[in-house]
Order: C-alpha cells, then structure tokens, then sequence
C-alpha cells in the first residue's frame, strides 16, 4: 500500500474550543454558533432577493440589526474579521 | 357544653373569625401565640392559629446522600413556629372537639390536617371542616355552623405533592450539588426540581430562538392623502403591504408621489365587545402586570392580605365564574356606600331594575372550591397605595362585569389612484358600555378616520416606505411566563409565583423581560443531558393529573407516591453514571460566570488583555490587574476594599478607563472611574 492510500489517523477534535466563545466544541464553532452560521447562509438568499446586497454588505448589516439574534450578530462579526470565510455561500 | 379547637391558618384569618363567631372579643396571647376563647351557643370556642405551613417532609435519619426516599413530616425550623405548635398543643388538651377553618384549598386543608394530627394529639380523625370563601361575619357563622367531615381526597393531593415535590427537589438538588463539589472542591447554591426544570427550558428555548434570529426585510409604504372637499388630511396604508422587494417599494413611492385618486369604497362594521370575565388568580396577575408593572408574586401577596382584611373573597382560584348565592346586590350596594364607586353602582342598579336582574358576565373556567375573585363590600378604610391599586382593579372589574356590551364602529376607506390602492382603518367608540367602569383600566383603542363618502377626490401630498425587519418572539415577563405554566400545567395557582421567584433567586433568569444566564443554561444544560425526562412539561403534567385524581378520589395517594418514586429512581440511576461529568461540566459553567463577574473590562494599557479583581498576596487587599501580566503588561489599579464591584459597562469620558461599580460598604451604588489620576478627579 502506498503512502497517499495509507489509512490515516482521525483528527483529534477533543478538547476544541469554539473561536468566538471559547465553549468546547467538535469543530470550529461550538453547536449554537454553528447553528448561527447555518442560518446566516440560509437567510442570505432572501436578503439578496429583496435588497440585492453582496454577502460582505449582508454580513454587516446583519451585525449592526438590533432585530438580529445575540449569536447572528457574533458569527456575522467573526465571519467579517476571518478573512477567509467572507465568500459568498 | 362542648370545648371546640378551630385551627385558622394565619394570625390575621384566627382574628377574624374569633370576631365574626365571638362578636368582637379581644384575643389573648400564650407564649406568642395569639389565640381567641369566648362562648357561643353555650360551648366554648378556642380560635386558634397556625403560621402558614407548621409541618414539613424531611430526610428521617441524618445524612447527606442521594437518592432518599425514606421521609417524614416534622416540624418545620423556625423558633416561632415551634413556639405556635407547643402552645396549640397543650390548648388542645383541654378541647373535646376539633374544627379546621384554614383557606378551603389543597393547602389549607393540608396544613390544619396536619396540626390537628401532630399539635392536637391525632385528633384529625373526629375533627370537621368550616368552608368559606371570603372572611365576612356572615359567610364564617354560616361555615361554622355548617361544619362538615374534613375533605381527605384534598388532604392526601396536598401529601402527595409536596411528598413528590420533595422527593424530586431534594434528590436533584443534592445530586447536582455533591456533583459540582467533589469536582470542584468548593459549594454552590444549585437546585432544580419538577417544575423549575421544564419552566426553565421553556425560557431557553424561547433565549435560543431569539439569538438564533435572522431578521429578514421588507417594507410597508405609507402615504398622507388630503380629502376633498374639506381639505381633511389623514395617514395611509399602501394595500399592498409588506412589499418584499427593495427596488419595487421605491418604483411604488415614486409613482404615487403626488397622484389623485378617489373614495372608492367606505366600509362600516358594528362591532360589540363583551365585558370581561371576572377574575381569577392568573387573571388579576397578568391584569395588575399589564396595568401596574406588578410582578405577579406581589399581586398574589397583595391580593392575599386584602382577603384577610375581608376586603376580597379568597384569590387563589382558577374560576371565572361569580355565582348568585354570592349576593350580587348587596354586595353592589355595599360598594355603593363608597363615594368612589357610588356613582358606577348606582347605574348598574339602575339598569338592572330595567333589565329584571343582575347577570354577570361569566367565564368558561370553575373551580369547585371557590367562586371568582369578588369584592365582599367591606369598606376598606386606610390601605397602602399597592393594596389599593390591586383592591381598586377588583371592585372594578367586579362592576364591569355587569356591565352591557361596548359598541364599536370599524371603518374602512380605499382610496383608488389609478392602478394604486391605499386604505384607512379607523375604529370609533360608539358606546362604551362596561368600560365605563373599568376606568382608567379599560383601552378603548379608538382611532379617528376623516369624514369621507364614496367618490370624494383625494390626492397624495406625502408617500414614503418603512424599511421593516421581521422580529423575533417577544421574551416572557413573569406575566407571561405564569400564563405559559398554568396552559401547561406546570405548579399550582399558589405555586407558580413562587417558583418563578425561586429562578430569580437563584440567578437562573434576570431581568423583567427575561433572559436565561450563563448560570440558568448550565445547570439547564446539565438537567437535559442526565435528566432529559426533568426538562418536559410532560412528566410534571402527568403528575399534576393524577395528583388532581387523588383530589377527585379517583386514585391512590400510595400509589401515585409509589409511581413517583419508581420515575426518580429511574432518573437517579442515570445519574449515578455521569456524575464526574455532571460535575466538571457545572464546574466550568461556575468557573466561566466567577470569570465573568471578576471581569472589569479591557486592559486600557495594553488593549488586548482584561482587567481583573485580584488579591495581593502580600497585604491580601484587592486590586485590578491585566490577564497579560505574564505577557509583560504590569498595568493595575487601585479598588475600593469595602462592598461588590462589578462592571458599569461605561467607559470614563475624560480618560477612557472603565468605569466601575460599586454596592455596598459606605453607602447605595456609586461609580468610580479606576484610572487613580484621572483628570476628573482633579480638583480645579
């Protein structure tokens, strides 16, 4: 068996902790946050419907609604900083 | 000659009924103990009282352990209490009979039952029950001289929840707490129980919808039209609303800038709106909150000490109905003689004659022990504001509810411009019928539309669009809150305040529009992982059912208390598995929320780190300093070493420095900004 066909071993994701409230978590976000950015991709279509806005504007003016959820308006800021993850879903 | 023992259940209610069966002759106190002994009918009667509950389960035997089912009643740990159950001991033993006249409920029952078992020497057996709903002179004499055999179905309903209560609450409690000790080393005040858990979840699932919410756009367009021919100007509503689409709502408010249009349809309705039902407790609670801001505890407590005035029949009832046997009449003519509510009174009376009778508005909801809160009449002399404003809401509905129906007019205008539609809903009070009486509670919720007919010209002088985002649900107040326990029967209407109350107590909740803490999800956190079945409203519903059978007669109090125990075992026995994990999990929760308090705010030297309270080890005074200490950052400041300080989340307008807060020590709440040589503290 050749290196690239080698079983591998799982990455650990013990002890994770989530980047936004240091909670512990599978991945990089724990279960709520994660949820939060679940809905923010959902809702984009709508937003992008109705006011033509780019994920960039989106994610910023989600993070100013007062009407937006505690944890939509952490992950909205998070994804606005973590360069990264600013594409479009 | 027969020497009877009446047992009331407060010191206020022993008055009056030693008043109404003695004729007013003044009471005697016995080590504290207030009691009342005058003859009627040639018997002697000894009115004596308890102090609410005398008699409480606990743990027989001692030990801190968990599960324990093994429990007893005892008397409960309070010095004055004990006092209240040696002295009604040794008066028992000169009494031959034996009457309870406690508030005719599942607790009032329960508590004259169990001083009549353990202060009165097991005299429950031969003793009788007076039931009344109100303290007035004549409805006391008529339960006193209708005395009937005590009502053990509700005696054993009342054992069975408290035993179960107790059963949960203490198990749980104790579980949670050996838990986070034996991780954590330290203690913590944590409990949970059958009916805070399910209240609880039911507050973080309505937290977790809110901060999970996406608020969405959309935009209502609105315009104001002038009316020809007499110029009447008047807001509109596109009909169209809510246009979901940004680029549409603006193409809409640029094509009707300044169009003319007409009336082209009015529309009238005639609506009537019934009076409201006489209150309940859940009713008067959410009334009193809506109308005063008062939580619902202090309506209940209020509420509680106008009935042992006499003032109200007894509160704590789900019914919504007020039956004739009450005597509508006198009691209206009794309101009457108070100057505030003589002129209402005279009109309802008036308009009986005409109808041939007084007939109250009646609600759906009975209660087979006591009718719906009503006003008794009694004067009520000099009461505090709050007892007055709760007593004022009462009489008043008490008054409304014999009240004819309100009448309102809906109106509804279109205005046509071409391809465009705009409407006005307007709504006019014609008659206000019960709501008269209810003043200044009642709303009217009138809104005025302009004189218009059919065919009259209108032209838009102003249009514009509302950039809207849907919301997410509202939070509970405790309003709500008590509304959503009593739909899923979650406590008793005696309990619920108080469970409600026990959240606040101990930092699971905060605020009047309340939110779950840090606290609340950990140890909710905890219940739902190693108590799933302690979070649902469905094993307490089913409780409640059955316990409301043992009430009915229709089940077994040692069985239901047997089924019980079976549940909490089975929940124990989960628990025994997960114990370090329930205890490192509450550990961080606790861990997490003393970092949080200890927090002042960020580091103003270095930007990254926060500032915390810490201790010199050497002088052991506190002092705030940055978490990067170990990074190289030596910033600190000197604290006050008297009262709590916490974070004001202000910032100090002259240099930046969080500003903190501080309770206690020399005086209320006062501020301080931490920077020691802060330009505001310079003297000029």
């Amino acid at each position: 068996m050749d290196d690239l066909h080698k079983p591998r071993m799982p990455i650990k994701d013990e002890g994770m902790k989530c980047s936004i409230c240091e909670a512990e978590s599978k991945g990089e976000l724990c279960e709520e946050h994660a949820e939060a950015e679940a809905r923010i991709r959902d809702h984009y279509t709508t937003w992008h419907e109705r006011m033509d806005v780019t994920w960039e504007e989106y994610l910023r003016l989600l993070e100013a609604n007062e009407s937006s959820g505690k944890w939509i308006r952490e992950v909205a800021s998070y994804l606005i900083y973590s360069g990264a993850r600013t594409r479009s879903p | 000659m027969v020497h009877h023992l009446i047992v009331c259940e407060k010191p206020s209610a022993a008055r009056k009924v030693a008043f109404a069966l003695g004729g007013g002759k003044a009471g005697r106190v016995k080590q504290g103990l207030p009691f009342y002994r005058f003859s009627r009918a040639g018997d002697t009667i000894t009115v004596v009282s308890a102090l609410g509950h005398l008699y409480a389960p606990v743990q027989q035997g001692s030990g801190w352990s968990f599960p324990v089912f093994n429990l007893v009643w005892k008397p409960v740990k309070n010095r004055r209490a004990r006092a209240f159950i040696q002295e009604i001991s040794s008066l028992a033993k000169e009494a031959d009979s034996f009457i309870s006249a406690c508030d005719y409920d599942t607790e009032g029952s329960l508590i004259a039952f169990m001083v009549l078992r353990y202060a009165c020497h097991g005299s429950d057996r031969a003793a009788k029950r007076m039931k009344f709903s109100s303290l007035t002179k004549s409805e006391l004499i008529s339960a006193y001289e209708n005395a009937s055999k005590l009502d053990v179905p509700v005696i054993m309903a009342g054992m069975t929840r408290h035993e179960v209560d107790w059963i949960f609450g203490v198990n749980i409690s104790r579980a949670i707490m050996d838990a986070y000790s034996c991780n954590s080393g330290g203690f913590e005040v944590l409990s949970a129980g059958r009916v805070q858990g399910p209240t609880l979840s039911a507050l973080w699932r309505r937290e977790r919808t809110i901060n999970l919410h996406v608020p969405d756009p959309f935009w209502t367009i609105e315009a104001d039209l002038e009316f020809e021919p007499n110029g009447e100007v008047a807001r509109a509503s596109f009909c169209e609303n809510p246009v979901l689409s940004k680029r549409r709502a603006e193409e809409i408010v640029k094509r009707c800038a300044g169009i003319r249009g007409t009336v082209s349809r009015l529309k009238e309705k005639e609506i009537a709106i019934p009076p409201p039902c006489p209150f309940n407790l859940g009713d008067l609670q959410a009334e009193a909150f809506r109308v005063f801001r008062f939580p619902p505890l202090k309506t209940q407590k209020e509420a509680e000490r106008l009935y042992l005035e006499g003032l109200i029949s007894y509160p704590r009832t789900v019914s919504q109905q007020l039956p004739p046997s009450i005597g509508y009449r006198r009691i209206l003519e009794d309101l009457g003689e108070n100057r505030e509510y003589a002129k209402e009174v005279e009109d309802i009376l008036r308009m009986a004659e005409a109808k041939g009778g007084l007939r109250p508005r009646q609600g759906k909801n009975t209660d087979p022990a006591h009718p719906a809160i009503y006003p008794t009449g009694i004067s009520p002399g000099k009461l505090v504001q709050n007892a007055r404003k709760v007593y004022d809401l009462i009489v008043r509905r008490f008054l409304s509810v014999f009240g004819p129906a309100a009448r309102k007019t809906l109106v509804n205008i279109e205005v046509r411009a071409g391809d465009e539609c705009f409407k006005i809903d307007g709504e006019l009070l014609m008659d206000p019928g019960w709501m008269k009486y209810y003043k200044p509670y009642a709303r009217a919720g009138e809104r005025a539309v302009p004189e218009v007919k059919e065919g009259d010209g209108a032209t838009v002088l102003r249009v514009w669009k509302n950039d809207r985002f849907t919301q997410p649900p509202p939070r509970f107040n405790q309003s709500s809150l008590l509304r959503y326990m009593e739909r899923n029967s979650l406590g008793t209407k005696g309990t619920r305040a108080e469970i409600v109350s026990t959240l606040y107590k101990r930092g699971y909740i905060t605020g009047s529009n309340i939110s779950v803490t840090e606290l609340g999800r950990g140890v909710l956190m905890v219940l739902s992982r190693h108590f799933p079945e302690l979070t649902t409203v469905r094993m307490s519903r089913e409780l409640e059912k059955r316990m409301e059978a043992i009430e009915e007669g229709t089940e077994d109090y040692a069985e239901v208390l047997l089924n019980a125990a079976e549940k909490a075992k089975e929940v124990f026995e989960g628990m025994v598995y997960g114990f370090e994990e329930v205890g490192a999990e509450l550990n961080t929760v606790v861990q997490r929320l003393r970092k949080q308090k200890s927090t002042i705010g960020s580091c103003p030297h270095c930007r990254t780190g926060v500032l915390e309270v810490l201790r010199s080890r050497k002088t052991g005074k506190r002092f705030l300093g940055c978490s990067n200490y170990g990074a190289g950052c030596s910033f600190s400041a000197p604290l006050p070493q008297r009262g709590t300080i916490r974070t004001s989340g202000k910032v100090c307008s002259s240099c930046g420095f969080p500003i903190i807060a501080v309770t206690g020590g020399y005086s209320k709440t006062w501020t301080i900004c931490i920077n020691p040589e802060c330009p505001s503290k310079m003297r000029a």
